[in-house]
């Protein structure tokens, strides 16, 4: 009940929205779909389920702790909850926007390991999700172009395409350009198409139960498909937490809190 | 019967023809549906147990192809042939069907290291180094890991591969000009290899398509140059000229039609055409210009028709048969050659029988020319052949089983099957390429090893990795195998690097819960797709990937049997362990080849018999015919085994043509001797007669079939290569067996189907269809003499 008054609110509110009309550029439903995702801190747990070809399946139980700190750093650590045997492999985080360290703990090993840093195009812990698939891209590496205006799942979304802005993101990047689907309601994506280099449709996401998370002005899918379709491999995600914005204590994304848990 | 159909041929010659000619444009229309089959995997029946596996191996693991390339520089640490390497695995993918993420390749292929400040999880090779540090830290990297050493690059750093999947339902001929581009494109100082199984069958569509394009032809200006030397006009050489050629229009046309595929086998199916419908056309036109001497066109047609279509149908149909008799083969691409083999011999048949006959219907009757007779040097040498063998025939019968005991002796050596390696000739690109991989990249042909738990999660057991590793070993130390790997070899690199990257820690752990984090760690550091190839989803089934520097099947199967002993001696209860690959569908024809090749001798020889048992009504007749041929297939086979040409696809369907074909001369030759000997009752007189007339005959048959079978010496295969000179061999002796080996046995045995009951009886009629064949060789033989 709680739950539709304030989703009737929300869309009154973004009704009364001046921006939310029909002259939006590329540009600002892409600043719009930005601030939308952007938060200052977030707690989520889902099961990530990689399903081959044959419909053969790995399923691991995450909770994942994110966060914008005081000094700017984004900080992430993920913690493995199952199956038994990787429970508690944990892997944290932390980018200055320089630089990104990464620790890995093997429970097994009892030791917490420095890793290499990840590319941007490094598929996201084995999954069909590369790391630029999940992270939120700088507006100003990419050009965008208003495709126009469809409905999914009767809801209508701009389509929007972004194109490297230049040569290094270019080089940074796997995709030729990625095409959005974007609601107009709430600025979430539903739909993403990736090209790849040749400019073949490589991967397709699909967002859906999208609710809004409570205490927050934020939307978010409960329900994320990646498909790869040249290799048909796809992964799930499958979203029983989202927080955002309670507070995530600076001492999860420590080398202490990774090794020991508390 | 044959009254009435020459009724039908001098009556109507012109709506004959039309009615030919539009069946052979109905039937070529199928020449264009002709589709070609390079996949060898369907080859073998759908339940053979190694096929199951084969089957069940691409379930779990994915079915993918994979294009190797090969390059070979003095050293390939350097900028130059570092930079070769990422720029061409970078043009892979814009292969078509190739799988962007799965290239490996030096420049591709992530390493996990163990740095001072942590784990290194990157590709090897990020960027094309600019310094020697650089260019020397990447050779210290590929040093230390046992995972790329010896493996994608060779041991003495001479050389490296770069692999690249390629998704089923790419088109083969675009992904070969690709690859073969962006080969040439960077082919020098450094020597670039292609290989794998998009290459290999593509080499075997285009060698088919140049044997059929080369050969053909070729065999076909042979033929006529026979024609005209057997003729010396245009009608004589264009008349069975035609034969052939619609012959050939025909087969291939009917193949088209019922969806039988070209394969390597029956590449050579044009030749053997030419060699069958040429003898068949030579003695039609042989016959009408005995005929037309002395009577009118219509007259000379009637009495071809009526004396030939025996005799050449006799010879149409054991050709037919014994071709036949490759169905019991199991093996597809032979069976489906015997059997379009046998129809495209009972269409040269057809043909023979009403082309040319309504053909000569049309023509003016020849302008009678004075024909020179030829010398006589080859009368002169059979007629003391005939008395020679019948003086001595101790000496024909000792040498003769010396013959069969050498033969024997060579038999028991036969080498049977072979890999699709040696399927091309040693200086072919792609065996070349073999070579290439073989002596310094471990090879490029390997067995599939797959080890089945029970249930799922089996695979990250300690013990069972072990024996993995253990097995791996083993195998290593086998002479022939290149280098294996496995899951297992991941798990100790990951154990060694997480452990300081200290060399002892370079085992399997003992503990499961370690090895499951491992994995983990692993397949986060690499794309969804790194493991499918190796280990499946459940980790229920791993699969150990054994490669074999050697392209000798013996050695193949060496390996097999010693590996197998070793799994099932060293391997737990209830861990299945299987064999597959495409080596092991090479290694499961050996079993069927010899089981159809045994069958089909039988079968044929029986076949052969009993045909020639009915036509003589005899069975010392039915025996005597098939003792020449039966002795020149022995030889073949014995000659086969002491110059170590193996029993494989392409030799295997020699018995069955040969015995079909060459039977034609020992019929011609009893028929003949039957017919001459009552006449005297000497038997040195009716061998010499029979050796001039129908020995001459039998010889100039024999070439005609010689000089179609022998152009497949120059096919793009060397199984075709073996069939066309073996074959051709086969020929020669089976004909010559006729004239040498028959004489002495009727000497000998006095059969009563020639000699009748008593000396008086010789001139008994009742040999039916025979009697008929007689006088062609009669008549031929006459228009030589006069």
């Amino acid at each position: 009940m709680k739950r539709s008054v304030i989703f009737i609110m929300a869309t009154l509110c973004f009704m009364a929205d001046p921006g939310s009309g029909q002259n939006l550029t590329a540009r600002e439903i892409m600043e719009r779909n930005n601030a939308q995702a952007t938060t200052r801190d977030e707690r989520a747990g889902f099961t990530m389920k990689l399903i081959n070809k044959r419909g053969k399946e790995r399923k691991r139980k995450v909770v994942m702790y994110s966060k914008t700190d005081a000094q700017n750093k984004e900080k992430t650590l993920v913690r493995f909850l199952s199956p038994a045997d990787v429970k508690g492999v944990g892997l944290l985080s932390i980018d200055d926007g320089d630089r990104e360290d990464q620790w890995l703990y093997l429970p097994a090993l009892k030791r917490v390991r420095r890793i290499s840093s990840s590319e941007k195009s490094d598929s996201f812990m084995g999954s069909d999700f590369s790391y630029e698939d999940i992270e939120q891209n700088e507006l100003n590496d990419y050009q965008y172009t208003l495709l126009g205006q469809e409905t999914v799942d009767g809801v209508d979304c701009y389509v929007v395409r972004s194109i490297p802005a230049s040569d290094e993101i270019k080089k940074e990047t796997a995709y030729s350009m990625t095409d959005m689907w974007i609601r107009k309601d709430n600025y979430v994506s539903v739909m993403v198409k990736f090209y790849n280099q040749k400019g073949d449709l490589i991967k397709l996401m699909v967002s859906t139960d999208i609710r809004r998370i409570d205490g927050a002005e934020k939307w978010r899918a409960n329900f994320i498909t990646m498909k790869n379709v040249k290799t048909g491999h796809r992964t799930e995600l499958l979203y029983d937490t989202i927080q955002i914005n309670q507070g995530v204590a600076d001492k999860f994304f420590t080398q202490r809190y990774l090794e020991r848990g508390r | 019967m044959i009254q009435q159909y020459a009724k039908l041929i001098i009556g109507f010659p012109k709506s004959v023809l039309i009615v030919v000619m539009f069946l052979t444009i109905y039937i070529g229309l199928g020449i264009s549906k002709l589709q070609t089959r390079n996949n060898y995997d369907s080859d073998l029946p759908k339940d053979d147990p190694i096929i199951i596996t084969n089957d069940r191996l691409e379930e779990v693991f994915g079915e993918k192809d994979v294009i190797l390339i090969g390059i070979k520089a003095d050293n390939i640490f350097n900028q130059q042939t570092l930079r070769k390497i990422a720029l061409i695995s970078e043009e892979l993918k814009q292969v078509e069907g190739v799988v962007e993420d799965q290239i490996i390749s030096l420049s591709t292929l992530n390493n996990i290291k163990g740095r001072d400040w942590g784990l290194d999880v990157g590709p090897f090779m990020g960027d094309v180094p600019e310094t020697d540090e650089e260019i020397d830290r990447i050779r210290q990297d590929v040093m230390t890991n046992n995972l790329i050493y010896g493996k994608l690059v060779s041991k003495d750093l001479s050389s490296t591969i770069i692999t690249a999947n390629i998704e089923r339902g790419y088109d083969q001929a675009t992904v070969y000009n690709q690859v073969r581009k962006i080969t040439e494109k960077y082919n020098g100082p450094e020597r670039l290899y292609i290989n794998g199984e998009p290459i290999i069958q593509q080499e075997i569509d285009l060698g088919i398509q140049r044997d059929i394009s080369v050969l053909l032809p070729f065999a076909l200006i042979l033929v006529l140059i026979g024609f005209f030397l057997s003729f010396r006009n245009l009608r004589g050489v264009f008349l069975p000229f035609i034969v052939v050629v619609l012959s050939i229009v025909w087969t291939m046309g009917i193949m088209g039609w019922v969806g039988l595929e070209m394969t390597v086998v029956s590449s050579a199916l044009p030749m053997v055409m030419v060699a069958v419908a040429s003898s068949y056309g030579i003695h039609i036109v042989h016959r009408y210009y005995e005929e037309i001497r002395h009577k009118s066109v219509a007259v000379a047609v009637r009495e071809t028709i009526v004396a030939m279509t025996p005799p050449v149908a006799m010879t149409g149909i054991t050709s037919a048969a014994g071709s036949a008799t490759l169905a019991v083969f199991k093996v597809v691409s032979i069976r489906e050659f015997g059997i379009i083999a046998a129809i495209g011999i009972l269409s040269a048949l057809f043909l023979t029988l009403s082309v040319p006959p309504a053909l000569l219907m049309l023509l003016k009757k020849p302008v009678r020319k004075h024909k020179k007779i030829r010398n006589s040097f080859i009368d002169r040498v059979l007629m003391s052949l005939g008395r020679f063998t019948l003086d001595k025939p101790g000496i024909v019968l000792i040498v003769t089983l010396i013959i069969i005991g050498f033969s024997i002796v060579g038999i028991t050596r036969i080498r049977i099957g072979s890999d699709i390696t040696e399927m091309f000739p040693k200086k072919h690109s792609i065996r070349q390429s073999f070579d290439m991989f073989n002596d310094y990249l471990g090879g490029a042909r390997y067995f599939n090893v797959m080890i089945s738990g029970k249930k799922p999660n089996t695979i990250t057991n300690p013990a069972l990795l072990r024996q993995i590793e253990d097995f791996q070993r083993y195998a290593e130390k086998l002479e022939g195998v290149g280098y294996t790997n496995s899951f297992a070899d991941i798990i100790k690199r990951i154990h060694r690097v997480m452990n300081s990257d200290n060399l002892e820690f370079e085992r399997i752990p003992d503990s499961e819960a370690l090895i499951a984090q491992y994995l983990l760690l692993y397949s986060m550091s690499g794309d969804p797709g790194d493991f499918e190839d190796i280990v499946d989803y459940d980790y229920q089934r791993a699969k150990i990937r054994i490669m074999i520097r050697t392209s000798d099947q013996d050695d193949h199967k060496r390996l097999y049997r010693d590996l197998r002993h070793y799994a099932k001696t060293h391997f737990d209860q209830g861990v299945e362990i299987e064999f597959a690959g495409s080596v092991m569908s090479w290694l499961a024809r050996i079993q069927y080849i010899v089981r159809g090749e045994i069958q089909n001798i039988i079968m044929a020889i029986v076949i052969i018999f009993l045909f020639c048992l009915i036509v003589f009504r005899s069975l010392s007749g039915g025996l005597l015919s098939i003792v020449p041929l039966s002795i020149a297939t022995m030889i073949t086979f014995g000659l086969m085994g002491f110059i170590g040409i193996r029993l494989e696809m392409g030799t295997s369907i020699i018995t069955a043509i040969a015995v079909g074909v060459g039977v034609d001369f020992a019929i011609h030759f009893v028929s003949r001797f039957k017919e001459e000997f009552p006449k005297t009752g000497d038997t040195e007189k009716a061998t010499v007669t029979t050796l001039t007339t129908t020995g001459k005959a039998i010889i100039f048959d024999m070439f005609s079939n010689i000089l179609g079978f022998s152009v497949l010496i120059f096919s793009g295969f060397t199984p075709v290569q073996n069939f066309g000179w073996l074959v051709s061999l086969t020929m020669i002796t089976s004909g010559f067996g006729s004239l040498v080996i028959l004489p002495p046995l009727f000497a000998a045995f006095k059969p009563r189907f020639i000699w009748g009951k008593g000396k008086t009886k010789t001139t008994r009629i009742g040999s039916g269809v025979s009697v008929q064949t007689i006088p062609v060789y009669v008549k031929e033989n006459d228009h030589y003499k006069k």
